[in-house]
Parts: structure tokens; C-alpha cells; sequence
């Protein structure tokens, strides 16, 4: 009876184990045990969602995803590599030999290309060669090739934006990728109706842009035989709507084709219109005499005199581009000479604290937001550092430094009658749906009065007619723009390059109501000037933009009074 | 129409006797065989069973089968359609790259030159602005 006893207990410890066990199994490691055994039984595969497009302002492709396939070797089944190198190399437009190091790998997953398209790839799977396997994928196509490339960026290999609006906007156009999970059979292929979970990935948002495609393609064409026929190291043209504060078309050259972009020197992807800085030079006199206006620091009818050179502080002395005797000037041959030591008189008559004033109002030292990556802020030093000889050389455009689109923006604040307005050059977002979602407004600031804008303007035409800026005249057309011509700073001390100078001319017409403001910076030309190198520039790039945009010549505004002859 | 259940009628049960009997010689409990009618009512109600169980468990097993061939003949029309959807995708992308391609500027220009266009120099271009609704015209 004892032994019974003994052996039932033991059962029921035994049992009483085993149910324990079970209900350690069960239920407390159910969870795990549950995801190994879906792991064995379940594969899930990431649903790539489609980057969005970048359209242009008429909505036309500036780049695009298209669907692609990712190759890859496993190198414990290829059997033959440079068999295989040979056999696939001329359909991906390779060398054999750049594929042998994936191929003869023995790790079981190398690379051999990625993002190919899907022809491509098409052909190579038909031959059926042991080893290699695929993935689906995307790429980015940039179908017009070099066609604003600064601006549109490019991406990665994995399909990520590395710069331009591909960065800026990655979040946006790259929509958010989905997963399948489904059962697989031993094999591991999928079991017909075995899905677990479906989430469909959303498309990317397609981001449309104020660039004209058709305009930057002519404005670019421009820049780049300007560039040769004045042997200069490159240029920035930027045209913008001065009233919307759209820019129509940015271009940098040299340029990149953002298909194949590290098959150029990474000095061409930046947007030097946008990230970088320059001493504007004459260019913006235009903010001196602006001040000098609404401030009725000057009458319009004053005769200013105005020395070939002036001794500052003591210590320094500036002087005008050209030799000529002692003048009276008007504020209007000032600016139509572009004399530096009338401006630095007309800046004085202003005073320090009201000009650093209209320096920072018109946009200087300050980033405009325009939306782009890495955009500067360009270079004004503080207040409390200005001396007067700082001062001096700041209004006539040394001494301070500006990205071409804050100097291009200073002319369109004229050209809006006086109101500054923020650049745009993303106009909205097309979600998946095909719905438009315009961006928001912009920022705007009054800078100085119509009044003010329209006799700045004024002057500005009469430099065009009869100053430096002659070449940027249209026959028909009132051109409004002034030249400039600076010198580039040292990199590692004060001091100039001697015989390098940045030559621009910034313009807008008709002058009587602008319908375009047109930056044309060329970078050290040999011609030097920008009366000579840009404003040819100009003179092209406005006349595609009358046919393009259908400008009308407007009526002609009053030029201010003036001691020289009319041109 | 089949007949009403009737109960059976339960076989009469031995009466306990106060003494053991012997166990019969063979060893083996002596089989009892049914009467004719019984066995009958027996067949019957087998038959019975095994058409009730028939009407119930087939049309479910064909049912079921069916369910899971038209589950899975749907899965492969989806898994179908799905693939003619992205090839139609694809090709949409496709014919979408190419009139991008065509109607870029570049290839459009050098298109121009192969068929001896000429562009014309800017300063020969003359834009005319005529007026809308100038006098003659017809509104």
C-alpha cells in the first residue's frame, strides 16, 4: 500500500511537471515561440513606396522614379565567374572585370548593380545564369539631363536625396514604404492566399517648382556660351518674377548631369546661386541710392561733387574705376557712372545707423528661406564693427557678401514697388490622390515706398541708357539695371586678388512695370567689366524671357535729371 | 416518408439467482442472436444514420472544397491581376519617361538641327504686341 502511495505521488509530481512546463510554454514563452515559429514559416518583404516627381512650373517631368531592379550575386552558386562577367557585363554597359569582385565573392549576397533598368535586367534574368538573383527596386531619371542640376539635386543609391530640392523636399517625395508578410512552403516560395498582413505603401508627394523648363534650358544655353566667349570660370543667372518672388529659372555653370553625377567634379553640384557667397560690387549701389531716396538724404536735382578719390580716416584711400576730374553729379549720374565716391557721399549723407538699416532690410545677412539646402546667409559684419571706411566700402558692395539670389532679390524689392518679397521656388505639392496643395504664402516686408522704387528705378533705366549698363539695351524695351564689377577677396587674409573680378548686371524690364528681374554674374572673365562680360548676358537672357513670357514694352519712365548727354 | 421512432423494446434481462452458474465448457460467452425484426429495425435505423450523416457532412465537405477552390482560384485571378497591374504601371512609366525624354528641351533643339533648323539670333527676333480689342478688330 505504501509503494502505491509512493508511486502516485510521484505521477503526480511528474504530471504536476510536465504541466508546468506546459504552462511555461504555454503561456508565458508563448510569445516567442510564436515569432520563431513565424519566422520559419513567414516572410515579410518591404513594399517600396514610389518617390514622388519634381515637376516643373507647367508640370512637365524634371525627374522622375522609374521602376528598376537591384542584382545581386551569390557567390557560393556562380559557378564561372568571368563567364558570367562577360556574359552579363556588355548588357549593363560595363567592364567585365568591374563585376568579377562580387562574383567571385563567396559571401552569399554582393551587389553587382543596382537600380537597373528593367530591360536590362529583363535580358540578364533570361539567361538564367546560376547565382544571380534580384531585387525590385526603383531609380531617379532626370529625363532632360543637365537641365537645372544645382537646383533638382540628386539621390543616393538606396533612392535617398543627397542635395537640391531632392534633399530639402526627401521626406515629402519619398512617401513611406508598406510591407507584405506572407507564408512561404519549404521552398521558400509563397503559399497562394497565405497573406498576414497587407499595408500598401503611399507614394511619395510630387513637389512642383516655379522653374520654366523650356526658359532654363535658353537661359542656360546663354550662361554657357558667355562663359566661353568671355573665358570665364563659370556664372549664375537667376530670373525671377519680382512680384510673386517665383524665380523662372536658376542656372550655374558648369553643371552636372544629376543622372550619372559623380562622373563630374563635385565643384559643379553646388548651387552657387543660392549657397555661396560673393562681394557684390557695384550691383548694390542700388541699396545706397535707395536709402539715399527715402530718406531725402539727397534731392534727385542736387549736384554732388564728387573727386576721383577720397581719403578716409586718414588711412585709407578709395577711389572711382576710372580717372576724372573733380564733377558735380547728380544722384542719378551716380549711380548711371557708377561712381564709388559718390556713392560713399550719398551713403554719408544717409549715416551709418539708417544705411545698416537698408543693408539688413533688403535682405543682407540674413537667409531669404527660399527653401533650399544649405542656403547662406552671406557676410555683413556687425554694426558695432563698422568704421567709415567700412561703411564706404559696404556702399559701394566691398566689404560685405551675398549669395547672387539675396543680390538678384534686392532688385526684384524695387521691381515690387519697393516690397520685399521672400524668393519661392517650390509652388506646391501633388499628393498621391492628384491633389494640389499650393505652398504657403510667402514673407513679405516693405522696404521702401513705390515713390522711392520708381525713382530708384529711374535712375537704374538712365544707367542703361546712357551709363555703364548700354549693352543690356533692347531696342523697343526700357531697360532698368545697373553693372557691376568687384573684386574677390583673399581667402586667408584682408586684402584683393589682383586681376580677378566678379562682373555682374542685374536688371529688370519693361522699367515701367517689370515683369522680370534678371541676375547675370560671371565668375573672373577676361573682359573683366560687367558692362562688357555680363550685360550681353542680360541682353540675351531678357530677350528669351520677352518671347517666352510675352512681355510688352509698357510705356517709358521719366529718366531723373542728369548732367551727361542722353546715349 | 420515413416511419416514426419507436423505442426499443429493451431485451429481458436473466434474474439474479442466488448461485454461481458454471462457466460453459468452451470457455466463450454464448451469443445471443437477434430475432429477424430486430435485426431489420436495425439496418434500417443504420441507413437511416448514414443518410442523415450523408445529407450533413457532404455538402459540407463539398462545401468547404468549393470555398477553398474558388479562395484560391480568386487568390490566383488577384495575384493576376495584380501582375497585369504593374506591367501596366510600368508600362505607363515607361511611355511617361519617354514623352519626357522626347519633349525635353535639349532633344528637341538637336532634333531642330538634324532637320537644318536654324535658331534665330535673339536680337532678330521681334516680338509684336498687337492689341486685343484695338479699333478694327472684332471682339
Amino acid at each position: 500500500m505504501s509503494r502505491l502511495a509512493a508511486l502516485f505521488v510521484v505521477i503526480v509530481f511528474a504530471m504536476g511537471g510536465i504541466v508546468l512546463r506546459l504552462g511555461m510554454l504555454q503561456v508565458r514563452e508563448s510569445h516567442q515561440y510564436r515569432n520563431l515559429a513565424l519566422d520559419q514559416r513567414e516572410r515579410t518583404v518591404t513594399l517600396e513606396a514610389t518617390r514622388g516627381a519634381i515637376l516643373d512650373r507647367s508640370r512637365e517631368d524634371l525627374a522622375m522614379s522609374l521602376q528598376a531592379r537591384d542584382i545581386y550575386a551569390d557567390g557560393r552558386f556562380v559557378q564561372d565567374p568571368l563567364a558570367v562577367a562577360e556574359k552579363i557585363a556588355p548588357i549593363l554597359h560595363v567592364k567585365p572585370h568591374t563585376l568579377m569582385p562580387a562574383l567571385s565573392s563567396p559571401s552569399s549576397f554582393s551587389y553587382l548593380a543596382r537600380g537597373v533598368p528593367m530591360g536590362q535586367a529583363d535580358r540578364i534574368e533570361k539567361l538564367q545564369l546560376p547565382g544571380l538573383g534580384f531585387l525590385d527596386s526603383t531609380r531617379r531619371f532626370y529625363p532632360a539631363g543637365p537641365l537645372a542640376p544645382q537646383v533638382l539635386g540628386y539621390v543616393g543609391t538606396d533612392g535617398t536625396g543627397l542635395a537640391g530640392l531632392e534633399l530639402q523636399y526627401n521626406s515629402i517625395l519619398s512617401g513611406r514604404n508598406g510591407e507584405l508578410s506572407q507564408e512561404i512552403d519549404r521552398n521558400g516560395q509563397p503559399i497562394q492566399g497565405s497573406v498576414t498582413s497587407d499595408i500598401p505603401p503611399v507614394p511619395g508627394q510630387s513637389v512642383v517648382t516655379t522653374i520654366d523648363r523650356d526658359f532654363q534650358y535658353q537661359v542656360q544655353s546663354a550662361l554657357q556660351r558667355a562663359v566661353q566667349a568671355n573665358h570665364a570660370k563659370g556664372g549664375t543667372v537667376i530670373v525671377l518674377d519680382p512680384h510673386t518672388g517665383q524665380i523662372l529659372a536658376m542656372a550655374t555653370y558648369p553643371w552636372f548631369d544629376p543622372n550619372d553625377y559623380q562622373a563630374s567634379p563635385e565643384s559643379t553640384w553646388r548651387n552657387t546661386a543660392i549657397d555661396d557667397v560673393f562681394e557684390p560690387g557695384s550691383v548694390s549701389k542700388v541699396i545706397t541710392a535707395s536709402a539715399a531716396v527715402e530718406e531725402h538724404a539727397v534731392t534727385m536735382n542736387e549736384r554732388i561733387v564728387v573727386p576721383y578719390s577720397l581719403r578716409l580716416d586718414s588711412q585709407y584711400t578709395i577711389h572711382d574705376s576710372h580717372f576724372h576730374p573733380t564733377e558735380r553729379m547728380t544722384p542719378g549720374d551716380i549711380i548711371a557712372q557708377s561712381s564709388n565716391i559718390g556713392t560713399v557721399k550719398l551713403a554719408q549723407a544717409v549715416g551709418e545707423d539708417t544705411f545698416a538699416s537698408y543693408v539688413s532690410r533688403f535682405g543682407f545677412g540674413q537667409p531669404s528661406n527660399v527653401g533650399f539646402p544649405g542656403e547662406a546667409s552671406g557676410i555683413l559684419p556687425p554694426l558695432y564693427d563698422w568704421t567709415t571706411a567700412n561703411m564706404a566700402t559696404m556702399a559701394y558692395g566691398q566689404g560685405i557678401a551675398v549669395t547672387p539670389l539675396q543680390m538678384a532679390s534686392v532688385y526684384a524689392t524695387i521691381a515690387n514697388d519697393g516690397t520685399w518679397i521672400q524668393p519661392q521656388l517650390v509652388k506646391g505639392t501633388i499628393d498621391a490622390s492628384g491633389n494640389y496643395h499650393p505652398a504657403p504664402p510667402q514673407a513679405t516686408r516693405s522696404v521702401v515706398t513705390p515713390q522711392t522704387a520708381r525713382t530708384v528705378t529711374s535712375m537704374l533705366a538712365y544707367a542703361v541708357q546712357s551709363g555703364t549698363g548700354t549693352e543690356a539695351q533692347i531696342p523697343g524695351y526700357q531697360v532698368a539695371g545697373k553693372t557691376g564689377t568687384a573684386r574677390i577677396p583673399l581667402p586667408d587674409r584682408p586684402g584683393y586678388y589682383q586681376g580677378r573680378d566678379i562682373a555682374s548686371f542685374i536688371g529688370m524690364l519693361p522699367a515701367s512695370n517689370p515683369k522680370v528681374v534678371i541676375a547675370a554674374i560671371l565668375d573672373q572673365p577676361t573682359t573683366v567689366y560687367g558692362g562688357i562680360a555680363a550685360a550681353p548676358l542680360f541682353q540675351q537672357v531678357a530677350r528669351y524671357a520677352i518671347q517666352r513670357l510675352g512681355i510688352e514694352p509698357g510705356t517709358r519712365l521719366p529718366l531723373p535729371p542728369h548732367n551727361m548727354p542722353l546715349g | 416518408m420515413s416511419a416514426p421512432a419507436r423505442k426499443l423494446q429493451p431485451s429481458p434481462r436473466p434474474k439474479p439467482s442466488s448461485k454461481p452458474r458454471k462457466a460453459p465448457a468452451s470457455g466463450k460467452p454464448r451469443a445471443t442472436s437477434p430475432k429477424p425484426a430486430t435485426r431489420k429495425r436495425v439496418r434500417r435505423l443504420r441507413l437511416r444514420f448514414v443518410v442523415v450523416i450523408a445529407a450533413v457532412v457532404v455538402p459540407l465537405i463539398v462545401g468547404l472544397v468549393s470555398l477553398n477552390a474558388v479562395l484560391a482560384q480568386t487568390s490566383f485571378s488577384v495575384d493576376a491581376l495584380t501582375t497585369r497591374v504593374n506591367t501596366l504601371q510600368q508600362k505607363g512609366e515607361e511611355l511617361r519617361k519617354d514623352v519626357a525624354v522626347l519633349s525635353a528641351p535639349d532633344r528637341v533643339y538637336r532634333w531642330a538641327l538634324k532637320q537644318h533648323m536654324i535658331t534665330p539670333d535673339p536680337r532678330d527676333v521681334h516680338v509684336l504686341h498687337p492689341p486685343a480689342h484695338g479699333p478694327g478688330s472684332t471682339p
